[in-house]
């Protein structure tokens, strides 16, 4: 018997190798000092994405990019490219904010939309919060996988899973890093 | 162009990239590999880098017209590197990713051999079936087994 596979959600923990420079005290400054209204991705405060910021280019965030891009693709075979609008942003979440569940997929614009998207925790607050998968198993409906976000760890996901970010209950903004790419 | 080969830890290569010769210049304008890794370094935060030559494969040079180099001298580290070759830091060469389990390294030609060496020549009628295009005969590695298989593709 021959099995054949559709398709596939996943995610991937890991952390950059502590040879690389990527400093993420840098990336968590980068973002806190782009922290400001006018770079809002939205002004609707019903919506996921009021708690994402644009954020432009920073050197050590490309690290990251290349060394996710250069793993992913020894280890899996495809190439992870940056999406060309947004690729970038940064999530702050303050005291008692929690991220509403969401997926990445834009159905009205599947061509920009990311295959794969990535969470990078640039923050050192005491609690970790947790980045909550929701998927479906067949009858199995709605379930649930925690993966705690702790410091300097990146988790790579598959962007059709919806997932939410648990409330942050520490005194200090949680910073967040998050990409999202085509695979090529 | 130079070309240097990004390894990971796991001594995997992850990326090759080119490098403008004058930017491996060191203070009495000689190419230095050391001087190409520091740019690099700086460039993408990442410091480990290894030259590897365009030209070197097998263990041999090889001229820009594919014809084998009468200076061997230049022969670099076994193999162009590639993504997801092994650095093989003890020996100073580029292997290609193992085929099968079993094969051992073989130094001299940077390349991977079977445990009971090379599939057996195939033999003049064999030959002149395959030019005829009526068989198409090979040795394949069975791996279970530990031999090597005739097989006709073709059948």
């Amino acid at each position: 018997m021959e099995k054949f596979r559709f398709t596939e959600q996943f995610f991937i923990k890991g952390k950059i190798d502590s040879v690389s420079q990527v400093d993420t005290r840098l990336i968590k400054n980068h973002i806190l000092s782009n922290f400001c209204l006018a770079n809002r991705m939205v002004n609707n405060q019903y919506w996921y994405l009021k708690d994402y910021v644009k954020v432009p280019y920073h050197q050590h965030i490309q690290w990251v990019q290349d060394f996710l891009r250069d793993h992913y693709r020894v280890e899996h075979g495809r190439t992870l490219v940056l999406l060309p609008k947004d690729g970038i942003r940064g999530i702050v979440q303050q005291t008692g904010e929690s991220v509403n569940t969401h997926n990445h997929i834009q159905d009205w614009h599947l061509a920009d939309s990311p295959d794969v998207s990535c969470l990078y925790c640039v923050s050192t607050n005491e609690k970790p919060a947790e980045i909550i998968f929701e998927y479906d198993d067949g009858r199995n409906r709605h379930r649930r996988w925690k993966v705690p976000m702790e410091k300097d760890t990146f988790i790579l996901f598959s962007s059709s899973l919806n997932h939410s970010i648990s409330i942050n209950e520490n005194k200090d903004f949680l910073v967040n890093l998050s990409l999202q790419f085509q695979l090529i | 162009m130079a070309h240097f080969a990004k390894i990971g830890l796991n001594s995997k290569v992850i990326a090759v990239h080119g490098l403008d010769n004058n930017k491996m210049l060191n203070a009495s304008n000689v190419e230095d590999e050391t001087v190409g890794v520091q740019e690099l370094t700086r460039i993408h935060g990442w410091p480990l880098w290894v030259q590897t030559s365009y030209n070197t494969r097998g263990g041999k040079y090889y001229n820009t017209d594919g014809t084998l180099a009468a200076d061997q001298s230049k022969a670099l580290r076994g193999n162009y590197a590639g993504i997801g070759y092994l650095w093989d830091e003890e020996n100073n060469l580029f292997f290609s990713p193992k085929p099968y389990a079993s094969w051992v390294k073989h130094l001299p030609t940077a390349s991977w051999k079977s445990p009971i060496g090379d599939a057996p020549a195939l033999t003049a009628e064999q030959i002149s079936q395959n030019t005829a295009n009526t068989h198409r005969w090979l040795y394949n590695w069975n791996e279970g087994a530990q031999s090597w298989d005739l097989v006709n593709a073709l059948a």
